[in-house]
């Protein structure tokens, strides 16, 4: 029978068979996670400033025009 | 004598005449043309026929083992003979079935009421009929049943490495990809030159024509691995999804463009009887592979097709393809050497026509 360390692994997400990594995602899903990450951290940073822009403007500070 | 030189000059300009579209006579992009093995394995198997001749065997009895073994890896060695199947009629399905041991070979009736050599499934319905033909000059016909052999395996790899590349969705930059295929569309002005000229015009058309094909090779060799080391540098919070994939498609690309540089390569040697050469270039092939499978880049950690592997968007039925298709691809191109030094063995056939026979 075979034990744990023997066993194939899989990513959990796409099936394919993984070589060496530690955790149970490949190289592919790993990147493509952060990437959209990275976007939704990029969408928020986007926001996030336009609200402070439009804040200041409010306010009189026309600073960073 | 004159006669004879004469006819051999007629016989190698019709193996010339391999291009027969629009795109191939005139095309800039190779990936557009056609994989021109089907020619390819026509003309090889037209000149074959006309080397020796061929008497059915239909005593399979004894048989059976050997001939599913040929069918499964395109030919079989014993110590007596040597069977060859002929791979491009018989579908993936019927070899992995072979190979699953769903089908099995064995003998089945046909309309006129004789048994037939077969491919039989699990309740011994015919899958497809088969004939096995024995050459009675075996020494003549060595050579190009090897290569006959050979080119339906590139055929094969090729037609994997295409059915694989249609998973990725990277950039298709054409500038780059007629960059890869100049110096194919040289070699073929050069093909098509020798396919009318004189024998003397012809053997120098043909030398400058493998002089294109092989700077196309090194070309692609080395373009190939210029970018598994761009994608061994993908990494960090710069890597992008979107340029892994660009390259990935472009080492798709170089895969696909290969297999048909080294199959007219191996072809023209095979009719100007250079046998030695036609093996020095698969060698090379299998030795860039090799060196993909196994030599590890960047930090070390992962061999380039492993790293292809990890970085592929492979579909369900591809799953695994860089790490597993490789290998037999490798065993594909090292079985060209075995073949061609089986000198004193009898040759056995398995033909299939093209048409479905049920």
């Amino acid at each position: 029978m075979m034990n744990d360390e023997t066993k194939e692994r899989r990513c959990k997400f796409c099936g394919k068979l993984l070589i060496s990594e530690k955790m149970p995602i490949c190289k592919r899903c790993k990147l493509k996670a952060r990437n959209k990450v990275g976007i939704v951290a990029n969408m928020f940073t986007i926001f996030y400033g336009a609200k402070v822009f439009v804040g200041d403007k409010e306010n009189g500070d026309f600073s960073a025009v | 004598m004159v006669e004879k030189n004469e006819t051999a000059r007629v016989g190698r300009c019709e193996l010339l005449d391999i291009f027969i579209e629009e795109e191939d006579k005139k095309g800039t992009d190779i990936l557009a043309m056609s994989d021109f093995f089907d020619v390819l394995i026509g003309k090889i198997d037209t000149e074959m026929n006309s080397e020796t001749e061929w008497e059915s065997h239909l005593n399979i009895e004894g048989l059976f083992g050997q001939i599913a073994a040929a069918i499964k890896s395109g030919f079989d060695i014993s110590k007596r003979e040597m069977l060859v199947a002929d791979y491009s009629h018989f579908s993936q399905e019927i070899i992995d079935g072979l190979k699953a041991g769903i089908y099995h070979v064995g003998e089945s009736m046909e309309v006129a009421g004789n048994l037939r050599p077969a491919i039989l499934d699990e309740n011994e319905q015919l899958v497809k009929f088969f004939t096995l033909k024995k050459a009675h000059n075996p020494s003549a016909i060595l050579s190009d049943i090897s290569t006959l052999s050979m080119q339906t395996s590139l055929k094969r790899i090729s037609a994997q490495i295409e059915d694989v590349g249609r998973d990725v969705k990277g950039m298709i930059d054409f500038a780059r990809r007629e960059a890869l295929s100049n110096k194919f569309i040289y070699a073929r002005d050069r093909i098509m030159s020798a396919s009318i000229a004189d024998s003397e015009e012809q053997e120098f058309f043909l030398r400058e024509a493998d002089t294109y094909l092989m700077q196309g090779l090194v070309d692609l060799y080395s373009d190939i691995n210029a970018q598994v080391k761009k994608l061994a540098d993908q990494k960090g919070p710069f890597a992008s999804i979107k340029e892994i994939d660009t390259l990935l498609s472009y080492i798709n690309e170089d895969m696909k463009m290969i297999p048909r540089y080294v199959g007219l390569r191996v072809y023209l040697f095979n009719i100007r009887q250079k046998e030695d050469d036609a093996n020095r270039i698969l060698g090379e092939y299998q030795y860039q592979l090799q060196t993909l499978m196994e030599r590890r880049i960047g930090d070390r950690k992962y061999t380039a097709l492993e790293l292809i592997h990890e970085y592929y968007p492979y579909k369900k039925e591809n799953m695994d393809f860089w790490l597993e298709r490789p290998k037999q691809m490798l065993e594909a191109i090292g079985s060209y050497k075995t073949m061609l030094d089986q000198k004193d063995n009898d040759i056995f056939y398995i033909d299939v026509e093209d048409i479905d026979d049920e």
